[in-house]
């Protein structure tokens, strides 16, 4: 059983999807106003 | 009632809270359960069924459970009775929550005692105790048995280590609860993640650096086990068992529909976001699944054993691959027993911040509905769970924990999340619920998923339970296939699961009855 190219872009794929949502997420997180404090300010 | 948060514990930061949550969604499923998902089921083409139940289940089922564990925090209820009572002004609805908290109590007893084998097999590891001149299924299977105290002399003459390993694991998990929601389990939560992701990205980095480690058989090399896990097979989209398979997979990784994340938010305050938290949390459980567990165990076991082999190590089970094919394959590798200590710690960190969240509904419970210290409570569920586990030890090869483990690990969480989304979707109402949903959101969450909360999943639920009713609830039920001597015990673990059931009813009437009692007092 070797790995195909579909193979190969399916990884790509899953890796990607997931990777990339982590990324969105945490950039999302560390530049937001609120940062890691939890409530807002509402100031 | 109350709307006032503020006298209950808090949360100290936000990433705190996020690895809280991811924590407990990673579990020892994470990397035994869904690599072998992916390899039986299609393949590369199982990411499409994978990631569509994704988006119209995990996500949306996330976000629910925030909100209504959010919302009920305001009105100071940590746990799902008090919760949905908020939610649906009627007379049965906490009753309906009991089910929340029988499922994290009964997962909580077993889930535990499982947990204690990673501990267990991590010190195995390092001090090289499993390890034997040829190592093979049969003398490892062996050894597993004889810390079980399933039989003797394969490595252990009694129970005596395993029950003193599992008595360690009850310590540290209620020691963890004691000490609260940010000086417990939000401290635990930010060392073990952290040391939990470095182990996996040490293990994917020795596997992918492994090759092929017999030169002599070219055909067992980790790129092998990576095409048979990525490799696509699309004639089994046509197959309705994949969809569901990738609809469960994507409901217990992610730990919904056990009450546990309601508790968890329960202590976030009315402005806090969990738009954003809610779809973090998701997305670092699917970082830990996809990316770290689908390249550790079954490409290091095709590596090691070949295709053919590690297709009926799958079958086998979760348990089998983790606690057996690993074992032997720590034992060819240069420096295996670092390698086993890493692999079990990790699994005992992916174990352990999934059970102190089991146990965080029951004590919120108590504290909230029975104003109990957090002491008071966190004594009442150790004895009790010390209790019940005991039949989960000495039964275990009768099949108790698996009958608990079906009718509470996999039937009811369905059952649970069914509930939880037609209260807070219909009952509480969508637009409220989503309103709730985007309240303090760093995130605006794009308005088609209140149709998909709405009518899509819920509808996927209610296929997903008719199914496992029609094909797996029934005959488990009727006890197809069980041996003679094994139904006394299914029987015993039944009534015991009952009268967890019973008793969680009457303390929720009980704590009820109370409050009415101390209103017309007031």
């Amino acid at each position: 059983m070797d790995l195909t190219t579909s193979g190969i872009i399916f990884w790509i794929f899953g890796w990607s999807v997931v990777i990339g949502l982590v990324s969105f997420c945490f950039y999302k997180i560390l530049t937001n106003k609120r940062g890691n404090k939890l409530e807002k300010n509402l100031n | 009632m109350s709307q006032d948060n503020s006298s209950r514990e808090q949360w100290g930061s936000r990433i705190g809270l996020i690895l809280a949550v991811a924590g407990n969604a990673i579990g020892l499923g994470n990397f035994l359960r869904f690599p072998v998902q992916a390899a039986q089921n299609g393949g590369g083409a199982f990411m499409i069924p994978y990631f569509v139940a994704f988006l119209l289940l995990g996500i949306p089922l996330m976000w629910i459970e925030w909100g209504i564990g959010r919302y009920g925090g305001k009105f100071k209820h940590g746990s799902a009775p008090g919760m949905f009572d908020v939610l649906w002004n009627h007379k049965l609805s906490k009753y309906l929550g009991a089910t929340g908290l029988f499922i994290s109590l009964t997962i909580m007893i077993y889930y535990t005692y499982i947990e204690s084998w990673t501990l267990g097999y991590s010190i195995f590891s390092i001090f090289k105790m499993y390890f034997v001149e040829t190592p093979n299924f049969e003398n490892m299977k062996g050894f597993l048995h004889s810390y079980q105290g399933i039989q003797q002399g394969n490595g252990f003459d009694s129970i005596a280590t395993a029950y003193i390993i599992m008595l360690v694991t009850f310590f540290i998990n209620f020691f963890v609860l004691y000490k609260g929601i940010s000086a417990g389990i939000e401290k635990l939560a930010k060392v073990a993640m952290p040391l939990l992701f470095i182990f996996a990205v040490i293990l994917v980095v020795r596997v992918f650096t492994l090759g092929t480690p017999d030169p002599s058989k070219p055909e067992y090399s980790v790129w092998n086990g990576f095409a048979f896990i990525w490799n696509p097979d699309f004639s089994k989209l046509n197959d309705p068992k994949i969809w569901l398979a990738a609809a469960g997979q994507i409901f217990f990784t992610l730990s919904v529909g056990m009450g546990t994340i309601h508790a968890y938010a329960s202590y976030l305050k009315p402005k806090d976001d969990i738009a954003l938290s809610g779809l973090s949390t998701a997305a670092t459980n699917e970082f830990a699944e996809v990316v770290l567990g689908g390249s550790i165990a079954i490409p290091v076991a095709v590596a090691f054993f070949g295709v053919a082999t590690t297709q009926e190590v799958a079958q086998g089970g979760a348990f089998n691959l983790g606690f057996v094919s690993m074992p032997i394959i720590f034992q060819k590798l240069p420096l295996g027993e670092v390698f086993g200590f890493l692999w079990f710690l990790l699994l005992f960190f992916a174990g352990i911040t999934s059970s102190v969240a089991m146990g965080q509904p029951i004590i919120a419970f108590l504290e909230d509905e029975f104003g109990f210290s957090r002491k008071k409570a966190t004594i009442i569920l150790a004895a009790f769970v010390l209790i019940c586990v005991q039949f989960v030890v000495f039964f275990l090869e009768f099949g108790f924990l698996d009958e608990m483990d079906y009718w509470a690990g996999t039937f009811g969480l369905v059952v649970f999340a069914l509930i939880e989304t037609i209260l807070f979707m219909w009952v509480f109402g969508a637009d409220k619920a989503f309103a709730e949903i985007n309240s303090g959101g760093d995130i605006k969450i794009p308005v088609i998923f209140k149709y998909i909360m709405k009518y899509v999943t819920p509808t996927i639920l209610l296929i997903i339970m008719i199914w496992w009713l029609i094909n797996d609830a029934i005959p488990t039920l009727m006890m197809k296939g069980v041996p003679d001597e094994k139904i006394p015990y299914i029987l015993g673990a039944r009534f015991m699961m009952l009268l967890i059931l019973g008793l969680i009813l009457f303390m929720i009437h009980l704590a009820w009855k109370n409050k009415q009692i101390s209103k017309v007092e007031a």
